[in-house]
């Protein structure tokens, strides 16, 4: 502030300094108190009715309530509904998911296969035995040519049977479809041999049963439905003197098998002219 | 202030001792003896009933002051003229009342009367700055503050009102003389 700022400064400092009437300062404070005793009894009378009419939801106490049920649902609630259903899988889960199924699938294949061959395999021990036990008996028994007793004995060498049980051992499944063929008659490997000539027919069961698997005709017997084919077979070739031998066999073996009139018929009859 | 937003009314009353009388003056030299009274009450009852909406975001004369200034806004708008340049009612009352007029201090007072005569002359920014430095005490920040302008601006505002009132006072004493 210059010397010329603080001479007028002070000029108009020095000079009467007029005040507000002494009734326009009672207003105004008047005015100010009225205004602060009537915001405190508003004050008061808003506090007593706070006071008086309490609600149920009034105080803090929902508050803490709504905090708790958050923090119960959140921490209790939610890792059990997570548990009892099970998460949704991505496209990439599911992927993962199939392919392992496929995996245990063909696992469990697998293991079918093996069991089945397993249970092949045993079936097939078992028909050995009955046949080893059926092959003991006629080799027993005296009415046995020299020749087939022959066959029987090498059917039950251990070596010929050690032999036949690594193959059964190393190839299961191939056992396991040759028994499966022998249950169909169309597939069946005995059907071929029913095609076969008459001379091969001929020739002794025992020559057959080796050459067909090593099996005695009579052991490797065929079964009545098929041996009775084999015989309708020979009939229809014509070969009536076979059917003869092959229906005597079929009687010695199945003695208690019912045979078709018409194949004995045929057998019979043209025989029974000559 | 705050004080007096709790509740307190007695420090109402020693924040209206402290500036009514500037405050009075600040009113009185810018709207003349009529108004001002009305003026000046309605600046305190603005405060009374704004207290609960005080915020101490600048000082309190400050804030006193603002409310004062657009009161006077008001004031010139309502009655459609522009701020009062010549006081002759005012120096009538202080010819009238405020003038012992002993031979000492004779030349004070009448320099005194020059300087209000010359002082509601003058522009009403100009005024306006001047009365906020000498009544209020205001600095220029404070002034920018309250008249709602830059620093450069209040002072210039100041500047100017102390040179047109030296001349004022040189031309009349030029005059006596």
């Amino acid at each position: 502030m210059s010397t010329e700022d603080e001479k007028i400064s002070s000029l108009y400092q020095q000079g009467n300094k007029p005040q507000p009437p002494a009734h326009l300062d009672d207003a105004i404070l008047n005015a100010a108190k009225e205004a602060v005793s009537s915001t405190q009894d508003t004050d008061s009378i808003n506090s007593t009715k706070s006071k008086t009419v309490k609600g149920p939801f009034s105080g803090g106490w929902p508050a803490t309530v709504s905090i708790a049920a958050v923090l119960i649902i959140s921490i209790i609630l939610i890792p059990l509904i997570n548990e009892e259903t099970p998460t949704q899988s991505t496209s990439s889960d599911l992927d993962i998911e199939n392919r392992s199924l496929l995996e245990e699938d063909t696992v469990d294949r697998e293991l079918v296969e093996q069991l089945d061959s397993m249970k092949a395999t045993q079936r097939a021990s078992n028909v050995q035995k009955k046949e080893k036990e059926e092959a003991r008996q006629l080799i027993q028994s005296p009415s046995l040519s020299s020749g087939k007793a022959q066959v029987f004995q090498d059917a039950l060498n251990p070596a010929t049977l050690e032999s036949n049980a690594i193959k059964e051992k190393s190839l299961p499944m191939r056992k396991l479809r040759s028994i499966e063929e022998e249950s169909r008659p169309e597939k069946n490997n005995r059907y071929n041999y029913l095609l076969s000539s008459p001379q091969e027919d001929e020739s002794s069961a025992a020559t057959d049963s080796i050459n067909s698997q090593n099996i005695p005709a009579s052991i490797s017997a065929l079964s009545p439905r098929y041996w009775l084919e084999k015989i309708q077979l020979l009939i229809n070739q014509n070969d009536i003197k076979a059917a003869k031998k092959e229906l005597d066999a079929f009687k010695v073996e199945y003695p208690d098998e019912k045979i078709e009139q018409s194949i004995l018929d045929s057998i019979y009859t043209p025989l029974s002219k000559e | 202030m705050m004080s007096y937003s709790a509740g307190n009314a007695e420090a109402f009353e020693t924040l209206y001792q402290r500036h009514k009388g500037s405050l009075y003056r600040f009113v009185l030299r810018q709207s003349g003896q009529r108004s001002a009274d009305e003026i000046f009450q309605d600046i305190w009852l603005k405060v009374v009933n704004t207290r609960a909406s005080y915020q101490v975001t600048a000082s309190f004369k400050t804030w006193l002051y603002h409310i004062a200034r657009n009161r006077l806004i008001d004031q010139y708008r309502r009655d459609n003229i522009r701020p009062v340049e010549n006081h002759s009612d005012e120096l009538d009352s202080i010819e009238s009342t405020s003038f012992p007029s002993p031979e000492t201090n004779l030349h004070t007072q009448t320099q005194h009367e020059h300087l209000l005569v010359a002082i509601s002359a003058l522009p009403a920014d100009q005024k306006e700055a001047f009365l906020l430095r000498e009544e209020a005490g205001l600095s220029i920040e404070q002034i920018a503050e309250t008249c709602g302008t830059n620093f450069e601006t209040a002072k210039s505002r100041l500047r100017y009102a102390v040179k047109k009132l030296q001349q004022a006072l040189l031309e009349k004493t030029g005059e006596k003389s």
